[in-house]
This record gives C-alpha cells, structure tokens and sequence, in this order.
C-alpha cells in the first residue's frame, strides 16, 4: 500500500487495530500515517477527557419558575396555606375550590351529621356535572374515610366538642356569590363567627398529615374540607401500586375525575385565577398519569 | 439526605427536595446536553425541559437505577429526539463562526477549549456520535438505539466525524474554511 491512509480508516483503526491488516501493516512502515494516526488517537483520548460544564447561575430559578404545573396539590396547598404572601382573595378562590373538590369527592359518606345538608348548599348541588358524580363516589369515598379516620378526625377539628354540622356549609349563597368576602368565601350567611370557634390549629393540621400546615385565619370549614380532600387525595396508590391493583387506581381515577369537574365548575365562576387554574391543572396532570399507568404506557429511560 | 429520600419528597411537590437533586446532578445533565446540542442558549433550554419533565414524571421512576443515572438517560434522550427534530437548521448557523487558532496541531488536539470549540462547529449528526462515544462513552450499540440507526452506520459516522475534527483542529483550516476553501 503506497498511498496515505485517509483519516476515517486511521479512526477506525484506533477503535478496531485487529479489523484492517492491510492498513496496519502500512502504518507501521509510513512514518507520515504513524504520526497522524498517534495525533487523532490522542484527539480521541483527549474527547474523552473533557471536563464536565456547569449550567448557568440562574438555570434553577428558571426551572423553578416552571415548577407551578408540577407537583400533586401539595405545593399548592403550602401557596395557598402558606407564607402568608398569598391575597386574601387568592386564598378565597382556593377555599372555593376545596369546596367544590370536597363536595364532587362525596364528603357526605363520611357519617358526619347533617352532611346531606352541605351537599345541597354546595355549588356542585345545582345541575353541574359535579354533583352527578358525587353520589356514585360516595361508597368510595366512605370506604377511604373509613380506613384511615380521617373524616372523625376532620370533623372534631372542624367542630370541636359538640361540632355544629351546619359550620361545615359555605351557606345557601354558595361560594361565588361571595367571592369577594376573602377570609370567609360563606360571609353572607352570617358565619363570621365561625373562625372565632377555635378549633385549634395543630389539631387540623394532624388530621390532615404531617406536612399540612394551614394558617390560623383561614376559615374554619375550610380547614374541614380542605383536610379530608387531602387526605381522600392522599389514599391515592402509587404507579407501582396501581399497577398491582388496577381496581383501587380506577377508584383513585374517578375521584381525580369528579374532582376535575369540580374544579372546572368552578373554574366557570373564577375563569381568570391562577390558583384555581393552577390547580386544575395539576389534578390533570395527576388524574392522566394515573391513566397512562393504567393502561401500561410508561415511558422508560434505558 | 439521600437521592431516594429527596426523590420522595419531591413527588409530593417539596421544592427544596427538587433543588437538592438538581444541584446534585445538573452539572453531569447539563454536560450532556451542552455536547449534544452545541450551542449554550439551546443547551439551556433542552436542560430546563428536561428538568421539569423529571419532576412531572418522578412518579415513573421506579428506582431500578438510580436517579442521576435515569435522569441523566431522561436527559440524553429528550435532548436527541429536540435535536432529531432540529434538522440541519443549526449547521447553517455555524458556518460564519471562525475556530480560534491553535499555537500547533499537537496543541489543538488536547486543549479542551479548542476541541469544545471544534465540536461545536461538527455537522450536528456527526456531533451526536462523537459526542455519545468518545466523550460519553457509549457503545455503538446504545448509539444505533438512541439513534434509530444502525449499529455500522453510527460507526462510519464516528469516523468522519473525527476526520472532520481532526481537519477543524488543524491550525489554518479556520483561515481556510472563510476563504471557501474546502
């Protein structure tokens, strides 16, 4: 072989020396090919050496920004429940929604006292589809409430000793003829009074889990529903769960799914709030990746 | 705190659990991503989305590997199929761009700004195989399935792709290729 080796021979022969006697053979006797040969090889070593990059300073922040649409209502609830940097009418409109998200899950079931009467005071009461789904889910959601105690507990909090069923009502307004009332969404009605009622505040954050942590001022039946949605949502079986027990994720989904129409319900009267957006958005999210898991379609990252 | 733990309180929205695992593996994502993409704004926005499928799709991970591991495969692949998509619109973008000369060929081919550089400036095919094999370590194999090529074509691609390098590193072929010199 008296011509040169072209640079793709000489690449392959740093990978494969074996495949390509015939090259071989030319580069230990052409000084030429040698040196271009040793060059690319320690370009290739070289490549393989290159040092790792750092992202730019501010690459978390923007990814953070992002981080709204992500989570399971949680974080949702911190920002709703939280720093205390929320609006009061934000804080409104995510009582609303918890309302409507308790009321389309079937609270009734739990056995509390004069429950019927919330249900038909509630949004989901006039024709919406919300209230269609809440009696199918009513067994269901029984049967969760009756697992984990978490109703009983809900309503001592909500009511304390000889608790007024009647204070878990928003009142016979429902809850977007008073929007504007921040800090009691069931104002119109007169129940005011019922912040003063001092359940206290540790007791309805442990009915609701460790990592709930609602503020004083919020309204007290709100504090009840928001405590049992979470806790219903909280039941729901993880993906390698639901894939063991398809029956218990399809129960799961049709809770997601009355809250959804729930939520849209309200959606209706608030379309412009980005908490009730928000949180739309993630049981979505949430209710169809439980239905990608369902029907087996994960995505897998080999 | 261990990654299975963060990862834990992650999927239940916890913000500061995600930011410990990005800070714990952006670098290695971020990495891959920048080779792959050759371009630093592009970079950013492939690691930013990758970032945030992650934390949508935590629930999917099952923790067979680990998580830097799945997440720097989430990474990889979201990055490919962006880039796929991409076309050849990027390679036209490059050719104005003037490799900064190395001092001598034995200079360039080791000085890691220059080869970071000359990577940027591969056609973006040849840089995808380069890339995942010579500094990412990938077997032809993984290649042909990332790729949806085959095995011998990811190779034949590997080797013009450093025959290409090679001939970018030469002190004097940035002269050249803005004389319209081939």
């Amino acid at each position: 072989m008296s011509e040169h080796l072209e640079r793709e021979t000489l690449s392959a022969l740093i990978d494969e020396p074996e495949t390509d006697p015939g090259a071989t053979g030319h580069l230990e006797t052409c000084p030429d090919c040698r040196r271009e040969y040793e060059t690319m090889r320690r370009m290739r070593m070289a490549l393989s050496a290159l040092g790792q990059l750092e992202p730019p300073a501010a690459a978390w922040d923007r990814i953070e920004a992002r981080l709204p649409e992500v989570g399971r209502g949680r974080r949702w609830l911190r920002a709703v429940a939280g720093d205390g940097w929320v609006s009061a009418s934000l804080r409104a409109a995510a009582a609303v929604i918890l309302f409507a998200g308790g009321v389309a899950l079937g609270l009734r079931a739990g056995g509390l006292p004069g429950e019927p009467a919330l249900l038909a005071s509630g949004p989901a009461a006039h024709g919406s589809e919300g209230s269609a789904a809440a009696p199918a889910l009513a067994g269901d959601a029984a049967a969760v409430a009756g697992r984990s105690g978490v109703m009983r507990e809900a309503s001592k909090a909500a009511g304390g000793a000889g608790a007024d069923p009647a204070s878990l009502a928003l009142g016979a307004g429902g809850p977007a003829s008073r929007r504007g009332d921040a800090d009691l969404p069931g104002g119109a009605s007169g129940e005011g009074s019922t912040s003063s009622r001092g359940a206290s505040p540790s007791v309805l954050a442990s009915s609701a889990g460790n990592d709930v942590s609602l503020p004083d001022d919020l309204p007290r039946p709100y504090r009840a529903v928001f405590s049992r949605l979470e806790a219903l949502r909280a039941q729901g079986p993880s993906p390698a769960q639901a894939l063991q027990d398809p029956q218990a994720a399809a129960q799961h989904l049709a809770r997601l799914d009355a809250l959804i129409r729930a939520s849209s319900e309200a959606l209706r009267a608030m379309p412009a709030d980005p908490a009730v957006n928000d949180f739309l958005f993630q049981v979505v999210a949430e209710r169809n990746a439980l239905d990608r898991v369902l029907h087996v379609v994960s995505l897998d990252y080999r | 705190m261990g990654d299975a733990e963060l990862v834990e309180r992650a999927r239940l929205g916890d913000r500061e659990a995600m930011a410990d695992l990005y800070r714990a593996h952006s670098s290695r994502v971020y990495t891959v991503v920048r080779r792959l993409a050759g371009d630093d704004a592009l970079a950013e926005d492939l690691a930013q989305d990758a970032w945030i499928r992650a934390f949508r799709k935590l629930d999917l991970f099952r923790g067979e590997a680990s998580f830097g591991t799945w997440m720097y495969r989430l990474a990889t692949n979201m990055a490919l199929n962006r880039l796929r998509r991409r076309g050849r619109r990027d390679e036209v973008e490059r050719e104005a761009e003037i490799l900064r000369p190395a001092a001598s060929l034995d200079d360039a081919v080791i000085n890691q700004r220059l080869l970071a550089e000359a990577l940027d400036r591969l056609p973006p095919g040849y840089r995808r195989v380069l890339v995942l094999h010579d500094v990412e370590g990938r077997t032809h194999e993984e290649i042909a399935e990332l790729l949806d090529v085959a095995p011998g074509t990811s190779k034949s691609q590997l080797h013009k792709a450093r025959a290409r390098m090679r001939e970018l590193l030469e002190p004097g072929s940035a002269e050249r290729e803005a004389n319209g010199e081939a």
